[in-house]
């Protein structure tokens, strides 16, 4: 079953084409890479599809169905998640406050304004699953401005995946990350199984091969190349736009 | 077809008394994001420098202009000096402060000049009028329209054709960047706010023909300032002319047709813009 | 998995108890004040309750929402002047029509405005919401068949409210406004703790990721904003049996400055906050008008400049340090 379909996407920005006629299509449970260098279109496409920009051209559809123009909280309650490439929390709350936001963004309850809060009590039950699975419980009651770096970066993907989504796009989840650290979410992207179709926007290659079943290769607002790991490391056109194209060959044989 | 002529001259130039008032305020918000809502105080303050000059003391005209300008230019530089630097970001703050400001150049105001409003005066040069059909058209709207083509033209070229103007857009887009070009942001700010100033005092002795001098002129003056920023978008030139040129012309037809109605133009003008175009005329409003 | 540690919202007697010890302890101040204070004090405290209500409405849109509006005083004269209009332009006196209809006014005035003031954000919400206030008070102005202009409409009574036993007086009056502040202090408790209250913290504090989230952002600003009217309309409606008389100039860019004042001096997005601050301000307003008559804005703006530099959010926050110092040091001595 097709999860997601995207048709001649395009999107300009006064006189720049971020965008050129994008065509691809995701199988449900499938793991999906987007790599490219800087500029290359990936964050804006990741803005296309989960409804933060609508497209000058194209269309995306969902599980069949057609999302092309919903706005961003739409795309949510259909299923689509997405963490961002910088830090987007909310900076003065909670660690805790912050997933139980993400939480209730999909349930009824958000419009519920007499009842307090805490009453929610399954709530908190799934925001201490969700934070136990990324060892942030322990820092529930400190403010995001005051966790490292690399923990709002887990916070960050825990934010995405706490409405249960069909659909997740990561976009480069492990940017500033230790390499420990990328390792633990390398192994928790594969972890998701085929329950959860991903795309995945990064440059950190060790996470793109490790977790990739197939590649697709962004420069200047088009695709380049699609395929598999393998594939793509030994594409001449993909070597060419990659300075340093020697180490990214080199890796993938290595890992 | 007089009617018509008429309210568009009229329109023309009460939309180039807009521009005068509106450029500084649009200037401030747009390069500093600075609200300052004195800015129609400021116009009223210059207002009666020009009368003093002008009509009291009974000097040139073009002296009691320059005269208004440099004190409200004077006085918003120590705004911008004494507060405004202070108080960057912080929208609330601003906005109470500037209030304040107000309240007080009113009172001032008020005690130097006294309470009661000031006839409509301008230089004897343009005192009479000319022969549009069957009515006669004073000089003085006439000449208050090539100013404010002149100002417009100076301040595009200022801000589009000189070092200086890059200088100042470059700060209105990134501060921190233009800091880290070694550009004096801070001077940059100061200056931009006090030529607003500057402006806006000049204004008020170009405009005295058309809204006399009197107290109230603060908040009346501030209120189409602000709707001009909203309909025509803040920080471009082009924005705020557009902006004074809608309500302007449509403002005096509106009460040519209906005084009544008239009244609320400016009000009806805005919510239209609004509710079909919220980017504003042009669309540049970064929201 | 570990069972899940719910200790921290499920609080003890005592926490749960340290936590609302403030408000009630607030409260008999409130209640107990009157005992305290001449007759002719008993005004005063009214008008401190009337402003609280109205203060902790604006609080909603500005402090929990985000959203800067510099037009809210146009919600108390909107409720103010349908209950002035219709008592006495129309004779009609029973509070408890006059009431809910002024309260419903303000509340459509909150809703139509809303949807103008909403199609922007930031800057221009604030200039917008200016310029409507600016509308409707030149409408109060202007209109005189139906506001009597700038002559205002004279209210000599206090509420009817059907009630023969009742004698109407300063402290009467008082208590009555009490009353209504309780309740607007507890519904407006409940709605900022709720799911609802929250979302609306999480737009000011990041409107991109609450989008993300599945929150229709529109949606929830436009709601805050006619909850923020409606109270503002509770406070319009005591409002000209206080002042005996409702005029232009209370629906005016003072008014609303004024309360945006006492929302900042007082603490955004507490709720508690701007009520002490609606106290501070028509505190130094009462006094400075006894002691130096003409200075009193210079002794307010005197007060703001302090709050601006030295109490950075308000008074509130510090209050609020104030008091867990003292009570985790009671906790655990």
């Amino acid at each position: 079953m097709e999860a997601l379909r995207v048709e001649g996407l395009s999107k300009d920005f006064g006189g720049v084409r971020a965008l050129r006629g994008v065509s691809f299509s995701v199988e449900a449970g499938e793991h999906l890479a987007i790599i490219g260098p800087n500029g290359a279109g990936k964050t804006t496409l990741f803005n296309l599809l989960s409804g933060q920009l609508p497209p000058t051209a194209g269309s995306v559809y969902l599980f069949g169905q057609e999302i092309t123009n919903m706005p961003a909280h739409r795309c949510a309650h259909l299923g689509i998640a997405r963490s961002f490439q910088l830090t987007t929390l909310f900076l003065n709350l909670t660690v805790l406050e912050n997933i139980l936001l993400a939480l209730q963004g999909t349930r009824p309850s958000r419009f519920q304004m007499f009842r307090s809060a805490t009453a929610y009590e399954h709530l908190y039950t799934k925001a201490q699953e969700l934070l136990d699975s990324m060892d942030l419980w322990g820092k529930k009651d400190d403010p995001v401005h005051a966790i490292s770096y690399g923990e709002q970066r887990k916070l960050e993907i825990a934010l995405s995946l706490a409405s249960e989504p069909k659909l997740l796009l990561l976009d480069e989840p492990s940017s500033g990350l230790t390499t420990a650290e990328s390792a633990d979410i390398t192994s928790m992207i594969r972890n998701l199984g085929t329950d959860i179709t991903a795309i995945l926007v990064a440059h950190d290659m060790d996470l793109v091969f490790g977790v990739a079943e197939r590649i697709i290769v962004l420069h200047y607002g088009e695709i380049i190349a699609e395929g598999t790991g393998e594939k793509i490391s030994t594409d001449p056109r993909v070597k060419e736009i990659y300075i340093g194209s020697e180490e990214a060959t080199g890796n993938a044989r290595a890992g | 077809m007089e009617f018509f002529a008429l309210n568009l001259l009229n329109g023309i130039a009460f939309g180039s008394i807009l521009f005068l008032l509106a450029s500084g305020l649009s200037l401030a918000l747009g390069v500093m994001g600075i609200l300052n809502l004195a800015h129609g105080a400021l116009y009223m303050v210059g207002g009666f420098v020009g009368w003093t000059i002008a009509i009291q003391q009974g000097w040139n005209f073009w002296l009691a202009v320059l005269a208004g300008a440099v004190t409200a230019g004077l006085l918003g530089l120590l705004m911008e000096r004494g507060f405004f630097r202070y108080l960057h970001g912080r929208l609330n703050e601003q906005v109470l402060l500037t209030f304040g400001l107000i309240y007080i150049l009113r009172n001032l105001t008020r005690w130097i000049w006294g309470p009661i409003p000031k006839a409509p005066f301008t230089a004897p040069l343009l005192s009479g009028s000319f022969p549009v059909g069957d009515y006669t058209y004073p000089f003085s709207r006439i000449a208050t329209i090539f100013i404010g083509i002149i100002l417009a033209i100076a301040l595009w070229w200022l801000l589009e054709k000189t070092r200086i103007g890059a200088t100042i857009r470059a700060g209105m887009d990134d501060k921190e960047m233009a800091t880290g070009l070694g550009i004096n942001v801070g001077l940059v700010s100061t200056a931009v706010f006090s030529l607003g100033a500057f402006i806006a005092g000049g204004a008020g002795v170009i405009g005295a023909h058309l809204f006399g001098v009197n107290l109230d002129l603060g908040l009346s003056v501030l209120l189409y300032a602000v709707i001009i920023v909203v309909v025509g978008g803040m920080g471009s030139i082009v924005g705020a002319l557009s902006g004074s040129m809608v309500i302007g012309i449509v403002d005096s037809f509106i009460k040519g047709l209906n005084p009544e109605l008239g009244y609320f133009s400016i009000y009806l003008i805005m919510i239209i813009i609004l509710l079909i175009k919220p980017s504003g005329l042009l669309g540049k409003r970064k929201i | 998995m570990r069972p899940t540690n719910l200790k921290h919202i499920r609080q003890s007697p005592l926490e749960q108890l340290t936590r609302f010890a403030p408000y009630i302890a607030g409260g008999m101040i409130f209640i107990i004040s009157p005992f305290f204070l001449p007759v002719y004090f008993h005004s005063l405290i009214t008008k401190i309750l009337i402003f609280a209500i109205f203060a902790m409405s604006l609080d909603i849109i500005m402090g929990y929402t985000g959203l800067p509006s510099l037009g809210h005083a146009a919600f108390l004269g909107v409720a103010g002047y349908t209950v002035s209009i219709l008592l006495v332009l129309h004779g009609i006196e029973n509070f408890w029509i006059i009431a809910p209809l002024g309260i419903l006014m303000a509340t459509l005035a909150a809703a139509i405005l809303g949807i103008i003031a909403l199609r922007v954000s930031g800057i221009y919400f604030l200039l917008v919401t200016f310029a409507l206030g600016m509308l409707l008070f030149s409408m109060a102005l202007k209109w005189y068949w139906l506001t009597r202009g700038s002559e205002g409409l004279p209210m000599v009574a206090y509420p009817d409210l059907g009630l023969p036993w009742l004698t109407w007086n300063y402290t009467s009056f008082y208590y009555f406004v009490f009353i209504f502040f309780v309740i607007c202090f507890f519904l407006l408790y409940r709605v900022v703790n709720s799911p609802f209250g929250h979302a609306l913290q999480g737009i000011r504090e990041n409107e991109t990721r609450m989008r993300a989230l599945g929150y229709n952002i529109w949606l929830y600003k436009y709601i805050a904003f006619i909850i923020a009217g409606l109270f503002a309309g509770v406070a319009g409606v005591l409002f000209p049996y206080y002042a005996r008389v409702m005029m232009p100039y209370s629906i005016g860019l003072t008014a609303s400055a004024l309360v945006m004042l006492m929302c900042i001096i007082g603490g955004l997005g507490t709720l508690w906050g701007p009520v002490v601050g609606a106290l501070v301000i028509i505190l130094v307003e009462y006094f400075s008008s006894i002691y130096i008559p003409d200075r009193w804005p210079l002794v307010l703006g005197g007060v703001f400049v302090i709050t601006v530099m030295f109490l950075r959010g308000g008074i509130a926050p510090h209050l609020q340090k104030l008091w867990k110092r003292v009570s985790y040091g009671s906790a655990k001595g």
